[in-house]
């Protein structure tokens, strides 16, 4: 959840960090520090709060050629200056940045003597363990390994020694990568932190040591020296700009018609009714049961994928990450498990997805983030290709997370003999539709955006919906509570008057998907139910078919496939709204991280 | 150089096609005016660009973004309400602090016109570019004498100069007092012109004679014409898919994910917006399509602007004027984004039929069809 740069090369590091930092604060902000390195040795500067706090604390400039830096999501210890990365040993010759947490915390902690610990933070102990090694001499990576063989848990590490002209990077099921530039060498905990300066990267493996100079990088494990390959990441860093827009999340949404036809290209012929992924996906027509695990919005993609593959006659759930555990209906040779994750360091998804390898499961991974964990992790891997998402909550990557699941099942068909060339079509034809559709959404933005200013005032928002329109639903609520912190809620819709419905009064608003695929005929009856208790319901689906019953109602084109989906880029811009009247910091909402890389 | 570009106006004359877009987001040559505009800036030396952006403006800011893509960084004012074009130059008085050039958003020009008043605007300001043209009575015609402009009039009846007012202007921060001083107009606005005439009177605006294209979209059929004029080699992405059987002609462009189906056939200059599906047996010429569109089998389309989005049915036709016209645009089929048309429906020029309409199967349309109407038959 905290996010890891660091430099070693022939400019100056402080801009390369303060940058690096800038792009990395969405994994979390509550604290960040820097240590640079020079011939004086390191200084160490920190600070609780935003970016802007630790700026107040730093030099202008600083001649240092090598450095780290560190933003901060609090799990051991609340965000203060002690608490901030990097965390040093007693002597002050050992700087540690960490992302993860060590499980062992409290037994190491108890076992060292002789330290004097000013944070109460698990990474300040990695300092002092370090500490400790240097006595047994060897090499620096040498010690790092001593300690690390002591560690239990989630960590990658950025290492400085004040006498050393090197940084040491550390990865344990924690993301870290590692830039080539022509000034440098660069460590991150992803590629958008450093891709300004190079877009050579080296991603590390479990138990890799990386000991970086300016010209060389060698990497250790156990056994010895190994290589990692230098990939080329296509991501451009200018298109993460926020472009003009007021927030990266409303940018976010605007080109969802064109991150949806990257996310769709050259995949699908609805002409002949067949699927091409770029890559392999393994024996698809064994499979007889699909498990798709995911958390947050990926989760509700991986449920409405669910209901898509269920409707397409192949048993299918969504199985919350944390919540994961083998069912014993799951038989190993014709399941497949699929780990639905952007960022593709997700701890909850990659801890169930371990959970899973071993047991004879096929496992695929569903990510926008090529080299992330989970494709390391899963046997095939497939990219929803909608390029960099910086908001905190997800928008183009939910649609298209879903849209790439839905060819996923059509593949799932084809492969299976399970859907008919007709079908497949047909259902290849409406995911063709999507871009435009989406942007049709967008041009409805005028009625969006009065339903918003009226829905502003409510006290209490409410999401219902049947079949497919209920992860949409909880998707809604979810975007609606993330940003705005008013209180939304999500239930299917029958389900209203077996409790939640005590909840509804003249200050609820309702918003009900009533779009083909999500049941619209049963969900009308519990709009009545609403409206009998004063609420003011919000409809999306067709004209025809909210038109007689409310003034609030968002016209939702597409199939029984694709309506329900559509609907939440309404539900999107409706939160958008509401968040930015009340003044919102809607990309970066309190207590969440984009990446949510702690269990 | 820094260039303000001028694209906030709604274009109102194009619809429907500037219903859901500003007119600099209209394609020419298979991609956005205002892309052209500011690829032929910066090949003329400007470093940076400030667009002013209104109308639509989420359309500009979602496709120019900062400027990646065109290698010149990219900022944005916004004009909320558009009270003429000296207003919107002066929402950029917080940016500029130099020279600068104006550019208009909607107007694509040659490199050489816009490196001349960079060079000239080097030396004094304001500047102003000029152009001869064959009928400049339609437009703003500009005399000058010694290079010194001694006036400007808006679409004269008559007229001795062959000078038009090209659009390209070069200030300095000093005309942000000027526009502050005058008075709206009858239409209520405060006009760059104006703000000219004030400069004409005082210490006076030299002009620059440019030459070579000029181009200008006041009509949907523009869309069809100007596209020529640019040179552009016809390209056909390599993400399109073509069936065997289909014949595209050499002045064809197909845009990213577009499929071509089985027998049809593309002829005469036709841009194909991404991700369009043009059916088996369909056939088009001369026309335009955004993207997402689906033309479903059998459909003919010739001479006609189709917007994003749209379904035309199965063996509908949509035919504009087979001839040109002795000048201005030829009269064109439009039919406007998210549109549904037929099956077997029959569209002749000048049929326009706006945003969000359904027409029904069979029906004969020859007239304007206002936005979001269901044409059940005619």
């Amino acid at each position: 959840m905290c996010g890891i740069i660091g430099y070693v090369g022939a400019d100056t590091a402080l801009p390369v960090l303060t940058s690096g930092l800038d792009r990395l604060s969405y994994r979390g902000y509550d604290s960040a520090g820097i240590a640079l390195l020079d011939d004086g040795g390191l200084q160490s500067y920190r600070a609780p709060g935003k970016l802007d706090a630790l700026r107040a604390v730093l030099p202008d400039t600083a001649a240092a050629t090598i450095g780290m830096g560190h933003t901060r999501w609090s799990t051991h210890g609340p965000p203060t200056a002690e608490n901030a990365h990097p965390q040093l040993d007693c002597s002050g010759e050992i700087a540690v940045v960490h992302n993860g947490v060590i499980s062992n915390a409290a037994a190491l902690r108890g076992e060292l003597e002789g330290h004097t610990l000013t944070s109460e933070t698990d990474t300040e102990l990695i300092a002092h363990l370090l500490e400790e090694a240097q006595s047994a001499g060897g090499t620096p990576a040498d010690q790092i390994r001593t300690v690390t063989d002591q560690l239990e848990g989630s960590y990658a590490l950025v290492i400085a020694f004040a006498d050393d002209g090197h940084l040491y990077a550390v990865r344990q099921q924690s993301p870290l990568v590692i830039g080539d530039g022509d000034r440098g060498r660069y460590i991150a905990s992803d590629v958008p932190a450093f891709i300004e300066h190079t877009d050579a990267v080296r991603y590390l493996e479990d138990g890799d040591i990386a000991v970086v100079g300016a010209e060389t990088v060698r990497i250790l494990n156990d056994e010895g020296e190994v290589s990692r390959p230098l990939t080329r990441v296509e991501w451009d860093a200018e298109v993460a700009e926020k472009g003009g827009f007021a927030h990266y999340m409303l940018k976010e949404i605007v080109e969802q018609p064109d991150a949806m036809r990257q996310s769709l290209s050259g995949r699908t012929d609805p002409t002949t009714g067949t699927v091409r992924f770029e890559t392999n996906l393994g024996p698809l027509a064994r499979v007889q049961n699909v498990v798709l695990v995911g958390c947050g919005t990926s989760h509700y993609a991986a449920a409405y994928a669910a209901g898509v593959y269920e409707a397409n006659g192949i048993a299918a759930e969504a199985v919350i990450a944390s919540e994961f555990r083998e069912r014993p209906h799951w038989d190993p040779a014709v399941t497949l498990i699929i780990a639905v994750t952007q960022s593709g360091e997700t701890a909850d998804t990659l801890t169930a997805m371990r959970a899973a390898a071993g047991q004879g499961y096929a496992t695929m991974a569903v990510t926008n983030t090529v080299g992330s964990s989970i494709t390391r992790l899963a046997e095939h891997a497939v990219f929803i290709r909608a390029g960099p998402e910086i908001g905190v909550a997800a928008t183009k990557t939910f649609s298209t997370q879903v849209a790439t699941l839905l060819v996923l099942g059509v593949a799932l068909g084809e492969a299976r003999g399970s859907l008919s060339r007709t079908v497949r079509r047909r259902q290849l034809e409406a995911i063709d539709g999507l871009p435009g559709q989406l942007q049709a959404m967008l041009d409805a933005r005028g009625v969006i955006d009065e339903i918003a200013a009226m829905a502003a005032t409510a006290s209490n928002h409410v999401f219902i919906g049947r079949a497919l329109g209920l992860p949409v639903a909880r998707e809604g609520a979810l975007k609606l509570k993330e940003i705005s912190y008013d209180h939304a809620e999500a239930f299917p819709a029958g389900e209203l008057k077996h409790g939640p419905l005590a909840l509804v009064t003249d200050e609820t608003v309702v918003y009900a998907i009533l779009t083909p695929g999500a049941d619209p005929e049963r969900t009308v009856t519990n709009v009545k139910e609403v409206q009998a208790r004063g609420a003011t319901v919000v409809a999306l689906g067709p004209p025809d078919r909210w038109r007689s019953l409310t003034d609030w109602g968002v016209p939702v084109e597409g199939s029984a496939t694709t309506a329900p989906l559509l609907s939440t880029l309404a539900l999107q811009l409706i939160a958008y709204e509401i968040a930015a009247a009340a003044g919102r910091d809607i990309d970066q909402p309190r207590n969440l991280a984009k990446s949510v890389t702690v269990e | 150089m820094h260039a303000v570009i001028l694209a906030a106006g709604a274009g109102r004359r194009l619809w429907p096609l500037t219903a859901y877009r500003p007119k600099p987001m209209l394609p020419v040559a298979a991609r956005p005016i205002i892309g052209h505009v500011i690829e032929t800036a910066t090949a003329a030396g400007v470093d940076a660009v400030t667009l002013v952006v209104g109308y639509k403006g989420d359309r500009i800011r979602e496709y120019v973004g900062d400027g990646a893509r065109f290698d010149v960084p990219v900022g944005y004012v916004d004009q909320e309400h558009q009270l003429g074009t000296a207003h919107a130059v002066a929402q950029a008085a917080e940016v500029v602090d130099d020279s600068f050039l104006v550019l208009n958003g909607d107007q694509i020009v040659d490199v050489e016109a816009i490196a001349a008043v960079i060079a000239a605007a080097d030396d004094q300001t304001p500047v102003m570019a000029v152009t001869a043209v064959d009928d400049p009575i339609a437009y703003g015609v500009v005399t000058v004498e010694d290079g010194w402009v001694t006036a400007i009039e808006e679409k004269p009846t008559q007229t001795t100069s062959g000078l038009i007012n090209a659009g390209i202007y070069g200030f300095d921060p000093s005309i942000f007092g000027v526009i502050e001083g005058l008075s709206p107009d009858v239409a209520g606005e405060l006009s760059l012109v104006a703000a000219i005439e004030r400069c004409v009177a005082d210490a006076g605006v030299a002009a620059v004679a440019t030459s070579g294209r000029w181009v200008d979209v006041t009509a949907p059929g523009d869309l069809l014409t100007v596209g020529a004029t640019l040179h552009r080699e016809p390209a056909i992405d390599e993400t399109a898919s073509v069936d065997a059987t289909a014949v595209v002609g050499p002045g064809v462009t197909l845009a990213a994910d577009v499929r071509v189906g089985p027998q049809a056939v593309l002829t005469g200059d036709v841009d194909v917006g991404a991700n369009v599906t043009i059916g088996p047996q369909v056939s088009i010429e001369d026309s335009v399509i955004m993207p997402d569109t689906h033309i479903e089998p059998a459909a003919t389309v010739a001479t006609s602007v189709i917007g994003q989005n749209v379904r035309i049915g199965p063996a509908t036709v949509a035919v504009g004027q087979r001839e040109p016209a002795a000048e201005g645009a030829p009269p064109v089929v439009v039919i406007g984004d998210h549109s549904r048309i037929g099956p077997a429906a029959l569209l002749e020029a000048p049929a326009a039929v706006g945003v969000d309409c359904e027409v029904a199967a069979g029906a004969h349309l020859r007239d304007r069809i206002g936005d979001a109407t269901q044409v059940v038959s005619r």
